[in-house]
């Protein structure tokens, strides 16, 4: 036990080493929110008359909501008023290329290891940076724009599209869908936007980088996603924040319509700051992401790799509209310290035949508190319809918790719904077979979780199924005797 | 608006019409006072309660009732029974324990069957702080409503070293002459060390209005010792069904209970197991049928709170024309329960596109050396096993009913009375024919 407890200890010592401040001058608005204070973001950002109008609706809204209480974490109540909803790195002119982005912050990236330059260079991903609140750059939008793809922030997007802007939005999740779609729908500042026209393959993967850092300040970016008739993109998202003491809200929103034929895959790598060793501070992530299969035979495929955030509150979900759909679900959530984490996903079957599949590992230890909550709901005109649904909890100490609470609801007599969950810890005889051979019993752990999550690492793209490993390794050092 | 006028009517009704007789030795007054004003401010659960999200009551409360009272009883005919042996019968007549209408000739001596105002004061000690120990009537509206109403809660005591060879059979019969009655039956069951018992319920009713039952048990099973206990709920005159039992299982006992729900406009169960000490087993098993727009609702938990405890549970669902299928499983596993074993399973046949299955599994573990699993499906009938059936010269009626005679053989086989499981399943053969 004694060894068991000072392998325990290692793990929550385990330091968090994205926790650094950049030292940028920052163009913040006044704490609180307020009518005036959307106005404030709305005119900084140059909106058109709708977005404002649209801003202010959900606003009037959010205020007849009361904070969720359902869901399975703790957390003291959040002063809204007593955070700041709009940050900018100081700089105005419009960028074209990365050598006008202030050096700062492309160092602060480079720390983070997406050197926007390298990237660029060798891997060919495009990526979005958003740095609290304002997308800082763009890399290969000219590219991009030969084959008639849009990938450029959200704000520049509203400018520059309206018309798909105003089309779009709102159209998943509603600004009525909950509290924090609600908050977000009145406050965002920026986020990424992705249109792929007709019959496009996107020739790289898409990737955003988020990361909060000025102080005080909440995250309320916006993701829109647009794949048109036959077009695939695959796009990636990764998350970081500096240690601060006091909790941040991150409250995002990510909408995607898969029209007929398209696929879209979405990868997440959240690496929040979840907080010190006593639970002090880190990141509440309560972020509503939502897919809609419109049109025949078209595809979303969420992953997602959890790792960071005091509070994990997220349901990536997709309504299986058109016929023959398909909607996938692949997440990998860890948990340590005092990091809570309730998340899982919503398949809504629709159209006929159509398919989904759900594979969730969750990964516990220290205090922590792990659940995964799930929905499959199959209407009545969905015929054969399809689910399978698989959650794994693995427990690393007798502090931790793993829950599972699986909603499925049918109303359809030729539809087949699966699902299985298992709750366990690493089996002392797979370790002693491991030790036997020789492995110490780190590396056997690190091989033995890595196994558990291998089914959702190998959906992940290249770049991203790299860092996800390094991520897991660093969070469950030495975790289990 | 009209509807929730009508609601507040029936709870309004059923808090000015309380009243407890504060001199009486056995009645629980302050117990019961509690239970009313938490009633009183609880209201009848609605969709918005977690645990009764897919179980609405709004259509049953929003009728007139009259709360069943002791001179209701009347003769009842007793003579069709789903035991063969003789048994110890224990009959209740809209909650009310009717002794002139039950056979105890069988009873061995030293256990005890009769109402708390019947024992007597040496039994009552021992029991007095067991009642309402088991049940929540803060938080759960319909239990404290059970706990309000029930004026003389009946109870079963067997003490230590005895084995019950007879089935002790409650049956539950409810009466109205053509107007709603609500019900309150309330039983407190205790086993001692070393003993062991079969409990089996059955339900029945008679009168052309709306028999509304809400019935609750509390057991206490004893170190050592066997509780086998079956519910058989089967009511075709449509009536509605509330029953929440809760179990503590001392060191080293095994409490297994089988639950059949065929008919009824609503059932509703709620079974709370408590493994409270080290060493204990528990088996649920259950089968549903629904037909018409019946709607029946399994809610089980199993809380294990020391360790080395082992917990399975399987039910199955057979959801038919409109009607609507719950099942809600929870499993718990404290942080004290290490070497816990836990599994749990949920097979649903949904028949038609009108009818409905919700399912919930779920596992709640704080504990880290545990296997636990849970799975649930959802499909229906195999066509190809159809096919096979029917080239083989079986209609397809008979085909389908043979499926599903199978598919549900599966918890009937798991009862150990034959008598009982014979009946059962002609019951069974019968009501899937149709």
């Amino acid at each position: 036990m004694a060894a068991k407890n000072k392998i325990l200890e290692e793990i929550t010592s385990a330091e968090y080493k994205y926790g650094f401040v950049t030292d940028i001058e920052m163009d913040t608005a006044p704490k609180g929110l307020n009518e005036d204070i959307i106005k404030l973001i709305s005119s900084k950002k140059n909106e058109p008359e709708f977005m404002l109008e649209w801003r202010l609706k959900a606003y009037k809204y959010w205020l007849t909501m009361k904070q969720p209480q359902w869901q399975n974490v703790k957390f003291p109540p959040i002063d809204y008023q007593d955070s700041i909803y709009y940050a900018a790195p100081k700089q105005k002119a419009a960028l074209k290329s990365l050598d006008e982005v202030d050096p700062e912050i492309l160092s602060t990236f480079e720390k983070l290891g997406i050197s926007l330059e390298e990237q660029k260079k060798l891997s060919g991903v495009a990526v979005d940076a958003v740095m609290d609140s304002v997308s800082v750059a763009t890399t290969f939008k000219a590219k991009l724009g030969e084959l008639g793809i849009i990938f450029c922030s959200f704000s520049d997007a509203v400018q520059e599209h309206p018309e798909l802007i105003k089309q779009y939005i709102g159209s998943v999740v509603p600004y009525t869908d909950n509290y924090f779609a609600a908050l977000n729908s009145a406050v965002f500042s920026d986020g990424s936007f992705c249109y792929i026209p007709k019959g496009v393959r996107c020739p790289m993967e898409l990737s955003t980088y988020f990361r909060i850092n000025a102080a005080n300040t909440g995250q309320f970016e916006r993701t829109l996603i647009i794949a048109e008739e036959g077009s695939y993109v695959s796009y990636l998202e990764g998350c970081t924040a500096p240690m601060r003491d006091k909790n941040q809200l991150h409250a995002a929103i990510v909408e995607i319509i898969a029209h007929k034929d398209a696929e879209v895959k979405y990868s997440t790598i959240q690496n929040w700051y979840p907080g010190n060793k006593e639970g002090v501070g880190g990141i509440y992530n309560f972020v509503t992401k939502r897919g809609i299969c419109q049109g025949d035979n078209s595809k979303i495929s969420w992953t997602q790799v959890e790792t960071g955030a005091a509070i994990t509150w997220k349901y990536p979900s997709v309504i299986l509209k058109g016929d023959n759909s398909i909607g996938e679900f692949y997440s990998v959530a860890v948990t340590n310290n005092y990091q809570q984490a309730d998340t899982g996903t919503k398949m809504i079957h629709i159209g006929k035949n159509t398919k989904s599949r759900i594979i969730a590992k969750g990964i516990s230890a220290g205090k922590s508190n792990n659940s995964y909550r799930g929905l499959v709901r199959i209407l009545k005109k969905a015929e054969n319809a399809r689910n399978f649904s698989q959650c794994d909890s693995l427990l690393m100490g007798d502090t931790c918790g793993a829950h599972t609470f699986p909603y499925i609801e049918v109303n359809n007599s030729t539809s087949k719904v699966e699902h299985e969950a298992t709750t366990s810890k690493i089996e002392e005889d797979i370790l002693f077979y491991c030790n036997q051979r020789g492995l110490a019993t780190e590396e056997a752990t690190n091989m033995i979780v890595n196994g558990f999550c291998k089914e959702v690492m190998k959906q992940l793209p290249m770049e991203f199924a790299v860092e996800a490993q390094k991520l897991l390794g660093i969070s469950l050092e030495g975790s289990v005797g | 608006m009209v509807a929730l006028e009508t609601i507040t009517d029936l709870q309004e009704k059923l808090v000015t019409e309380f009243h407890v007789d504060k001199n009486a030795r056995a009645n629980f007054s302050s117990l019961r006072e509690k239970a009313i004003k938490s009633f009183s401010s609880l209201g009848f659960p609605t969709l918005r309660n977690e645990d009764w999200k897919y179980t609405s009551l709004s259509s049953i409360i929003n009728l007139p009732y009259e709360i069943a009272g002791v001179e209701q009883i009347e003769k009842f005919d007793s003579s069709s029974s789903i035991l063969k042996e003789r048994s110890i019968e224990l009959v209740f007549i809209n909650g009310h324990f009717a002794s002139k209408l039950s056979d105890t000739g069988l009873k061995p001596d030293g256990i005890v069957l009769d109402t708390f105002s019947r024992i007597n004061d040496e039994v009552f000690s021992l029991i007095k702080s067991k009642y309402g120990a088991l049940t929540n009537i803060d938080d759960n509206a319909m239990v404290a409503l059970n706990t309000a109403h029930a004026s003389d809660p009946f109870l079963v005591y067997i003490p230590d070293n005895t084995m019950v060879e007879p089935i002790i059979h409650f049956k539950f019969i409810s009466q109205n002459k053509d107007s709603n009655v609500i019900s309150f039956p309330r039983i407190l069951i205790i086993t001692g060390k070393n003993t062991e018992v079969k409990l089996l319920e059955s339900f029945g009713s008679e009168g052309s209005g709306m028999n509304f039952s809400n019935l609750v048990s509390e057991i206490f099973v004893g170190e050592n010792s066997r509780v086998e206990h079956f519910k058989f709920q089967s009511d075709p005159n449509e009536s509605v069904l509330f029953n929440e039992t809760n179990v503590v299982q001392s060191a080293s006992c095994k409490y297994s209970n089988n639950t059949i729900s065929m008919q009824g406009k609503l059932i509703r169960n709620n079974l709370n197991i408590v493994l409270q000490e080290e060493g204990s087993e528990t088996e649920l098993f259950g089968l549903f049928m629904t037909k018409d727009r019946n709607h029946i609702d399994n809610h089980t938990l199993v809380d294990h709170v020391k360790p080395n405890c082992v917990s399975n549970e399987l039910y199955k669902g057979i959801i038919n024309d409109r009607s609507t299928g719950v099942f809600n499983g929870k499993i718990m596993v404290r942080q004290d329960a290490q070497k816990t074993n836990a599994f749990q399973s949920n097979k649903n046949m949904l028949l038609t596109d009108t009818a409905t299955i919700n399912t919930k599994p779920q596992l709640e573990i704080f504990a880290d050396d545990v296997k636990c699993s849970h799975g649930a499906t959802t499909g229906q009938l195999d066509m190809e096993a159809m096919f096979y059936l029917q080239s083989r010269g079986i209609s397809p009626g008979n085909a389908k009913a043979m499926l599903l005679e199978a598919f549900a053989n599966e918890i009937v086989d798991k009862i150990k009375i034959d008598s009982l499981r014979d009946s059962i399943k002609v019951m069974l053969g019968d009501y899937l024919k149709v």
